[in-house]
Order: C-alpha cells, then structure tokens, then sequence
C-alpha cells in the first residue's frame, strides 16, 4: 500500500538519525521528528510516497541533523561526548572539558580490560620463558622490562591513532556524496540497518593491520635465522606468521572498505576468518609428530640488549623440545584446535551466506 | 562577494534572530515544533522560515539553557510535544528584544548616513 510505502521512507529517515545519535538520546528526538513529519505529510495532502519523500527531503540530512541535535545536548561532532569538570572558587567557576569520541568512549572499557591483560599476560609468558630457559630470572628483567613498556607503548599508540582518526572527522557516512535525501534513506533498504560502523574503526583496521602484518614478518624473520630447528616447527611458525600477514592485509582492505563505503564489509570479514585454516595442516602435523614440536625459548645469559641491540636477540633464541610426559597433552590440543578451526570456518560460512541471503536486495526481488 | 556568500550572510543573521523569534512566538502561548515552523513562515511572509532540520537543535539548545520547558501531549491520538517559555525564558526573551532594538536602531542609523 501507498501509506505502507510512505511510512516506510519515513521510519527509514528517523532510522538514520537515530543511529547518528549518542546513545541514550535517541528516544524523545525520534518520536518529536516523527510527528513533525507526519504533520509535514498530513497538511501536504496525506500519507502518500511523494509527501514522504518531500517531507524527509525539507528535513535535511539526517546525519547532520543527528549531529547538530547531539551538539546542542554536549555531544561534539554527534559521536563526542563532552566531559567537564566545574571547579568552584568562592564566587567563581572555572569550567575545563575535553571531547573524546563517543566511539572511543565505548572502546575505554574494553582498552582498559585489554591492556591489563595483555601486560600481565606478556609478563608472564616472558618471566616463564626465562625462568624455563635456565636462565638467571634478574639478568633478564631488564630486558622484561624493556619489553613490558614497548607493549604498553604499542598499544597507546594503537588507541591514539584510533583518537586521531576520530579527531580529524574521518567519518565513512559522509562520502556518501551529494544525493538526494530521500534517495540516501530508500538505498540504505538495501543492506540490513545496522549501527553505523565507528569511523574510530578505520584506525583500528589500519593499525591492528599494520601489527599483524609487522610481526608476521617478524616471526618469517627469527625463524629463517634458526638453523636447527625441525620441519614441523618451521611449519608451524610459518603457518602462523602467514596467517597474520593475511589477516593484517585484510585488515588494511576491511579499513579502505569501511572507509570509503562507511559499511562493514561481510564478504571481507569472511575471508578473515579463513586465517584460522592456515594454521589446520601445521596442526595435524604436530598431532602427527608432537616429538618434533619445539618451542623458542629466551636465553639470556650474556646478552646485553644495551650493547647487542634486538638483532641480536635471535642468536640468543633456543629451541626447546616438549618433555615426553607432554607430548600426549600436545597432540589433544593439536586437534582440539583443528576442531576449533574447522568449526569456526563452518559457523563463519553459515552466518555469510544468511547476510547475502537477507540483503534487501533480495527481498525487493522477491517483492516484484 | 558572490550569491553564495550573500546566502551564507542571510542565513547566519537569520540563525541568530530565529531563537528571539521562537521566544517571542513562545511568549504569546504554548505551542509545539510543528507550529512554530508553521507560525514562523505564515508571521515574517516566509522570510524567517526556518529549516525543519535547524528548529529542533534550537528548540534543545533553549530547552538546554532553562529558557524553555516541554511536555508531551496526546492531541488526536498523536504524540505532540509542546514548548512553553520559562520564567527565565521571559527575562532572557525582554533583554534580547531590548538589546534586538538597540541594534536594528544603531545599524539603521549607520545605514541613513546620520553617523556621516
């Protein structure tokens, strides 16, 4: 029906708002928008497709609607929040704020989380390395602790560049050009509405691509370097330098997509995942052969990381054979991880073929 | 100065009148965004039509600053929400009108040549 149809085009264009508002602010605006339209429609002749469309066109973009409504309630730029901190001296106030993108605001938990983790967890592996290695645990702290700082380093710089993206307005939404409103809201029925992806996003791409792909290379390189170490080893670690390489370059395609189609692209977050079967023929080699898995180990008598530099690290690599009381232990997790990988690429399948096969373009076929 | 800067010139005096406007419609009665944007248009002959898309971030930049307050209504069948000015709104709205008058007289004088 006509009215089905119009309502359409307008429920759509409040869609696009709401998902260009700070959350929590959606509920009250939408519902006033909706009623201004309808009245808009109403007084135009009634609720038919071209008064819809007429009626979203003289509302405006609905992302900088979205944007100036969620300025005026102290929200930067629509996805800012504004933090303020009011201190009071006798009679006078000084107010000091700072912006931080509302995206990054959502990420601060999870960087907090994450960052905790990743320290504690490179502090572990490294302390067990060294002690494993026979090695003399106070020879090496101060390399651990060189270590320990170049990841917090690493990962404040992630979260920075992730801010200065923000900060420079690269938002995919607006490369949508110049088209009329009312032909922006009716094409977005052609992929599911979802939120509109963090331009935040872009930067995580790019750098988490970039690290990826960075110690892939890394690990091709201290491995080459190796001489003896065994060819389900090699295998291995090259298998997993290969897959982050892969899904490093697929980041930096994610991020171009992302950014120049302002979408999430399923087909590419598809083919990520096909990093996890890289790994599935090293894995039934060391279920074959867990004797001749090897594991790098540290050994750090006698290196001086002020005097020798990280090149010479490598020299101080050793590798390490699995005791024979673990080998069975190897072998299970072996093929609990085939397992996993073959499952994940399954679920992944499954999920990628729904979101092609719910396309709106589909439905609209269907329609005709 | 081409027609765009010209449009551009208009439109920001028209985004800094728009508020003064809103109050005083504000002042008369209670009314809700829809008519606002309706009386703005039939009272200045369409000279002061403001956009639909700038009226509700000027109506929550004054709902912000105490000068308006809000309530929803069902009016047939429809949810309406209807502005009314504060008594703050009103102190602010007499200052901006005495203010608005002392620049319209001073601009006019400077554009009659009395300054010359």
């Amino acid at each position: 029906m006509s009215s089905d149809e119009a309502m359409k085009i307008i429920e759509n264009y409040l869609e696009r708002v709401r998902e260009n508002l700070p959350n929590g602010l959606d509920g009250d605006i939408i519902e006033e928008l909706r009623s201004h339209l309808l009245d808009m429609v109403y007084e135009r002749g009634g609720l038919t497709v071209e008064n819809a469309k007429w009626a979203v066109e003289k509302m405006g973009d609905p992302v900088k609607l979205a944007e100036e409504i969620a300025r005026e309630e102290g929200y930067f730029g629509g996805r800012k929040k504004r933090f303020e901190i009011t201190i009071k001296w006798g009679d006078k106030s000084y107010r000091w704020g700072f912006e931080l993108s509302e995206d990054l605001m959502d990420n601060l938990f999870k960087f907090i989380t994450y960052f905790v983790l990743v320290v504690l967890f490179f502090a572990v592996f490294a302390s067990a390395t060294v002690i494993f290695a026979y090695g003399n645990f106070s020879e090496a702290t101060s390399l651990i602790w060189r270590a320990i700082w170049f990841m917090i380093s690493a990962v404040i710089l992630v979260h920075v560049a992730m801010w200065v993206f923000s900060e420079l307005g690269f938002e995919p939404s607006k490369k949508s050009g110049k088209k009329p409103i009312v032909k922006k809201v009716i094409e977005r029925r052609e992929i599911p509405l979802k939120p509109r992806p963090s331009y935040a996003k872009v930067g995580g791409y790019l750098v988490g691509g970039l690290f990826e792909v960075a110690f892939g290379i890394f690990i091709i390189w201290v491995v080459w370097r190796i001489l003896n170490i065994t060819f389900v080893s090699r295998i291995l670690y090259m298998s997993l330098a290969l897959a982050l390489i892969y899904r490093g370059v697929v980041s930096f395609g994610k991020a171009i997509y992302l950014a120049l189609e302002g979408v999430e692209s399923v087909t590419l977050d598809y083919i990520s995942a096909f990093s996890a079967l890289i790994m599935v023929p090293s894995l039934i080699f060391i279920n074959l052969y867990p004797e001749q898995l090897q594991i790098p180990i540290l050994e750090t008598n006698g290196y001086s990381f002020d005097e020798e530099g990280i090149s010479k690290i490598v020299d101080y690599i050793k590798l390490v054979n699995i005791p024979v009381q673990y080998l069975t232990i190897v072998q299970i997790i072996a093929l609990l991880l085939i397992v996993t990988d073959i499952v994940y690429i399954l679920l992944k399948t499954t999920i990628y073929s729904r979101a092609k096969r719910s396309s709106a373009i589909n439905r609209l076929l269907k329609r005709s | 100065m081409g027609d765009n800067d010209i449009d551009l010139w208009v439109s920001e005096i028209k985004r800094g009148v728009i508020e003064l406007c809103i109050l005083a419609l504000l002042r008369r009665r209670e009314m809700y965004g829809y008519e606002i944007a309706k009386e703005l248009r039939s009272l200045t002959s369409n000279i002061l039509a403001v956009e639909e898309g700038t009226l509700y971030p000027l109506l929550r930049r004054l709902n912000k600053r105490g000068l308006l307050e809000q309530e929803w209504r069902i009016i047939d069948g429809r949810p309406r929400k209807y502005y009314r000015i504060t008594d703050e709104g009103v102190l602010a709205f007499e200052r901006m009108k005495k203010l608005w008058f002392s620049i319209i007289r001073e601009v006019n004088r400077l554009l009659e040549g009395d300054y010359l």
